[in-house]
């Protein structure tokens, strides 16, 4: 055993030159012990923290976990991470904007990563291999929850209360399911099969739907409430708005909703010559896309916003410029009239203005549009389909909660003016897109689930302060709660090493040629090999969290980072690491920070 | 079995490490020593040597090499000369402060600038205060001999302090001779294996080397140390020198060789091949009739100013040939020499030369001439010129 004093004489007192050990040589343990670490005054600490793609997802993904897993092969273990928080990935996957990219910290070295093609690839391995999702045992009491609308926001919410342990009824009011999923979305950007099985996954967790239910006619509103334990209203807007302009005959005036609703069910309507679409939104566009292939006609779309401002996303956009329709900005429709049986439009060209409102801690932009006088014209089109917003009627709830409008009026919990009765999506919130119909739905599900323990209800808790994303994994307190990503910091690009990565540009999404598109509904965009979607992940960053490189072991001067044997991290021993700070720098995601000693 | 062999210098060397059954061979090349760890490598690789050779980044870190390996316990050898080894300065340092028996070869060399390949010993000498042994040889025999009587001098626990064995680049290094090489046997006898009296390695005894002395309360004492190793390493020279030559009939003269030196009233003090030349010159002048001898000054740490004391406090006249200068002063052994005779009542007028430098050729007419010359300068019994630069054109 190692001697724990020193043997022979005291050297710190006047010892001769006989005595001294020859050789300036100490046996056994020094008196005192000088490690290198006692003269530290910075010292680098080893902290996860927030990736960017995260922040900006509004469903709070974490994406970074899935690729780490999809680059070690268990793309078994990415599937449960996307299932965390998001029920759709197959669906998200092909209607998102996908905010993750623009956020992506790659994107200022080469390219962002295009998540959304790896979420994709990940949901397709899910429906082939027959993923199944398990409800966690984790309730004694389970609740009895009862959902109107199975919409993205309905199921999401119904997926994670059925998650937590509680028992879900979906009630729709049309023979199918999935609200603007399948009665909104084109076939060839959602297919409708997807949406099939997405939804078949979580009826066969245990969520019950019952169709051809509408509430209010079918069922009253008060027998839900006595049947249940708590409900969520979620039913969202299933009304097209009108122009307050004149309308010329009704046959050849088609409205947005109606129209998708009737392509998705199998029904094309006869179309020949020209279709003119009004509106800037997804819904207009899917409209524009959807009546070019029916026969090709000449398809243009007006809207009032400028090529900046359009709300459609921009990729959705410019797959219609491609696919050939024409983009008429910054122009509003004056009236619509018959002229020789052919309708003819009034337009005029508009300016539009934004004014800045503060609300809560959004900057919300709002346009406002303003004639320009003498800018007058006309055009001739066989059919018009009018876009321009969709709304609800939800008279039947006037008695049971406060109303404001077409919404439902909710806390900052979600919960409406009657206790214990939730609300959210369109319906009550502005939902612009499907992932935010489904982070409202989960928020939903997070704050029920709070009130059904009668638990003291949760502060406003967000992974970012940007927006209401909450986190099911934070919740249920699956996150590795030793590390929790730190919520105030976010890696920056500034922080990651780059000179750890190759520049590489991203791969390209494969879509089918312009030409078979307008031919029929097929879906546009095609799935990466298993290939390509590697050499994606091998891309990722994985700011902020450790990527097992080993780069701050091998650089360490004073040998102080060691691999723990049993959790495979590296740890810095603090006795001997004396702050030089090499391992920040090197550290290639940002995940090492330096701060002062204490 | 002993054998016979024609053999460089550097390969005489070579063979010396074979037989002294080295375990760690730190290496980095340089003209002239190259052909040593060349040969090593060699014959680590024939399985003649069985050794780790450690091809390292440069000088400073093969000594490094050499020190933390034989801190651990391992017997190492190495080898460098000129900037190498003045790059290497540091570390030679902590191997005679850790008091680490190393044994290197220094092959000398010239030092830049100007940068040049021929031979004296400005590089050798430069090292003087770093507390190692040096021996300087003059053929490639006595080298063979020497590499295995250092580890016997250097690990002898009263000395415990790194050797150097040096000669000339290219005049000795390089040259063929024939060399009987030893039987491994009977170097084994000699030579046991190296048992040190502390090691790294052993992790039941832990042990620091090296530590710091910030406020020097124990630099006086462990210096002590030092120069009691060395004054110990004197008589262990000596004893070495004899027990080689009754084991393997060939003995050096231990600190000094004289030569011709019964009845002789001059003499002539130098190192190295300087010494072969003089042999002849030696010669030459007694056969002429003058009463003339010659001193091999073999040991050069620790400075045998005691033996030289006793060698040439009858001489009439003492003439130093320096193949090296400390510029600003003398020769350098001049300078040892004329350090050892001050206090004598008694002693030989002394005369240095300097010549050579750079492997500028000296032949036997020189040192004829040196002799002439000196003989000359102290006609009234007094030295004119003590230190005379020999062959400068110009002067």
């Amino acid at each position: 055993m190692a001697k724990e004093t020193i043997t022979g004489p005291n050297l710190m007192g006047p010892i001769t030159y006989q005595e001294l050990p020859i050789g300036c040589t100490f046996i056994g343990k020094p008196p005192f012990t000088i490690s290198t670490g006692m003269w530290r005054y910075a010292r680098p600490e080893m902290r996860k923290k927030n990736s960017p793609c995260t922040e900006a997802c509004l469903i709070g993904q974490d994406i970074r976990k899935w690729i780490k897993f999809l680059r070690k092969g268990e793309i078994d273990k990415a599937c449960d991470a996307v299932f965390e928080e998001n029920p759709f990935p197959g669906i998200v996957s092909r209607v998102c904007s996908h905010p993750c990219e623009d956020a992506c910290n790659r994107k200022q070295y080469d390219d962002a990563l295009i998540v959304h093609d790896i979420e994709r690839y990940i949901s397709d391995w899910a429906i082939l291999n027959k993923y199944k999702i398990a409800p966690l045992a984790l309730k004694d009491k389970k609740c009895n929850i009862g959902i109107i609308g199975s919409g993205p926001a309905g199921l999401a919410c119904a997926y994670f209360l059925c998650k937590t342990g509680h028992l879900v009824t979906v009630y729709e009011a049309l023979s199918v399911t999935g609200g603007m999923l399948r009665t909104g979305i084109p076939e060839y950007r959602l297919p409708k099969n997807i949406v099939d099985e997405e939804i078949k996954r979580i009826q066969d967790m245990g969520v019950k739907i019952e169709t051809n239910i509408r509430v209010g006619t079918d069922i009253s509103f008060n027998t839900l409430k006595e049947k249940h334990d708590s409900l969520f209203i979620a039913q969202g807007f299933e009304i097209s708005s009108h122009l307050n302009i004149e309308e010329g005959d009704f046959d050849k005036v088609l409205y947005g909703l109606p129209f998708l609703k009737q392509i998705n069910s199998g029904q094309l309507p006869e179309f020949s010559g020209s279709v003119a679409i009004i509106g800037g939104g997804n819904v207009a566009v899917d409209c524009a896309r959807s009546a070019k292939r029916i026969n090709n006609p000449d398809v243009q779309l007006f809207c009032l916003e400028s090529v900046d401002e359009i709300p459609a996303f921009p990729d959705e956009i410019s797959e219609a410029m491609e696919e050939g329709i024409v983009f008429n900005f910054s122009v509003a429709p004056q009236n619509i009239e018959i002229a020789n049986g052919v309708n003819q439009i009034k337009f005029i060209k508009v300016l539009s203005e934004k004014s800045v409102l503060s609300e809560k801690s959004d900057d919300r932009k709002i346009l406002s549009f303003s004639p320009i006088k003498g800018t007058e014209f006309y055009k001739k089109f066989d059919y018009v389909i009018i876009a321009v917003g969709q709304t609800s009627n939800i008279d039947y709830l006037s008695k049971a909660v406060d109303i404001c409008g077409n919404k439902i009026v909710i806390d900052d919990q979600c919960m409406t003016s009657e206790n214990g009765i939730f609300a959210g999506g369109d319906i009550a919130e502005k939902v612009l897109s499907v992932p935010a119909a489904i982070a409202s739905g989960k928020r939903a599900a997070i704050f029920m689930d709070q009130y059904l323990s009668g638990k003291k209800r949760l502060s406003e808790a967000k992974p970012g302060d940007k927006s209401q994303v909450m986190s099911m994994r934070e919740y249920l307190g699956n996150d590795d709660s030793k590390n929790k990503p730190s919520r105030q910091q976010t890696i920056e690009f500034e922080r990651i090493n780059t000179a750890y990565f190759d520049r590489q540009i991203k791969e390209k999404t494969e879509k089918i040629t312009v030409s078979e598109r307008i031919k029929s509904f097929s879906e546009v965009n095609l799935t990466l090999s298993e290939k390509k979607m590697l050499s994606e992940a091998d891309r990722c960053f994985t700011c902020g969290d450790c990527s097992a490189c080993d780069t701050c072991l091998i650089f360490c001067p004073d040998m102080a980072i060691n691999k723990n044997r049993d959790t495979l991290n590296n740890d810095i021993d603090y006795q001997f690491c004396k702050g030089c700070g090499i391992c920040v720098n090197e550290c290639p995601t940002g995940y090492i920070d330096l701060e002062k000693e204490k | 079995m002993a054998k016979q062999m024609m053999l460089t210098g550097n390969y005489a060397a070579a063979y010396g490490v074979k037989l002294a059954d080295v375990d760690v061979v730190p290496i980095y090349p340089i003209t002239p020593q190259t052909s040593i760890i060349e040969k090593i490598v060699e014959l680590i690789d024939k399985k003649e040597i069985d050794a780790e050779f450690i091809p390292a980044e440069s000088e400073h870190s093969v000594m490094a090499m050499a020190v933390s390996a034989q801190a651990t316990g391992a017997r190492c050898f190495t080898a460098s000369s000129a900037q190498g080894l003045v790059y290497m300065h540091e570390n030679l340092f902590v191997a005679s402060g850790c008091r680490l028996p190393v044994v290197m070869c220094m092959v000398c060399r010239a030092l830049g600038t100007p940068q040049g390949l021929g031979y004296d010993f400005g590089d050798a000498l430069d090292q003087r205060d770093t507390s190692w042994i040096q021996i300087y040889l003059e053929d490639a025999q006595e080298i063979l001999d020497m590499v295995i009587q250092a580890y016997k001098i250097a690990e002898d626990k009263k000395v415990l302090l790194p050797v150097a064995i040096a000669y000339e680049g290219f005049a000795i290094s390089h040259y063929l001779e024939p060399v009987t090489i030893p039987d491994r046997e009977m170097v084994k006898t000699f030579l046991p294996a190296y048992t040190p009296h502390v090691a790294l390695s052993d992790v039941e005894n832990p042990v620091q080397m090296g530590y710091c002395d910030m406020n020097g309360s124990l630099m006086t004492e462990i210096r002590y140390q030092q120069h009691e190793a060395m004054e110990n390493a004197k008589s262990v020279i000596e004893k070495v020198d004899l027990e080689y030559g009754k084991i393997f009939g060939r003995s050096y003269g231990g600190h000094i060789e004289k030569i011709m030196m019964e009845d002789a009233q001059i003499a002539i003090l130098a190192m190295g091949s300087i010494v072969s030349t003089s042999r002849i010159a030696v010669t030459t002048l007694r056969e002429k009739g003058l009463k003339i001898g010659l001193l091999k000054l073999r040991v050069f740490r620790p400075f045998p100013w005691e033996k030289i004391i006793d060698i040439t406090k009858n001489l009439k006249m003492l003439i130093v040939l320096d193949r090296d200068v400390s510029i600003g002063s003398t020769g350098i052994v001049y300078s040892e020499v004329a350090g050892a005779l001050y206090n004598l009542e008694k002693r030989p007028l002394l005369l240095n030369y300097i010549l050579g430098l750079g492997g500028r050729d000296i032949t036997v007419e020189m040192i004829v001439d040196i002799v002439s010359k000196s003989i000359n300068d102290t006609k009234n019994g007094k030295v004119q010129s003590h230190v005379n630069w020999y062959g400068v054109r110009g002067l």
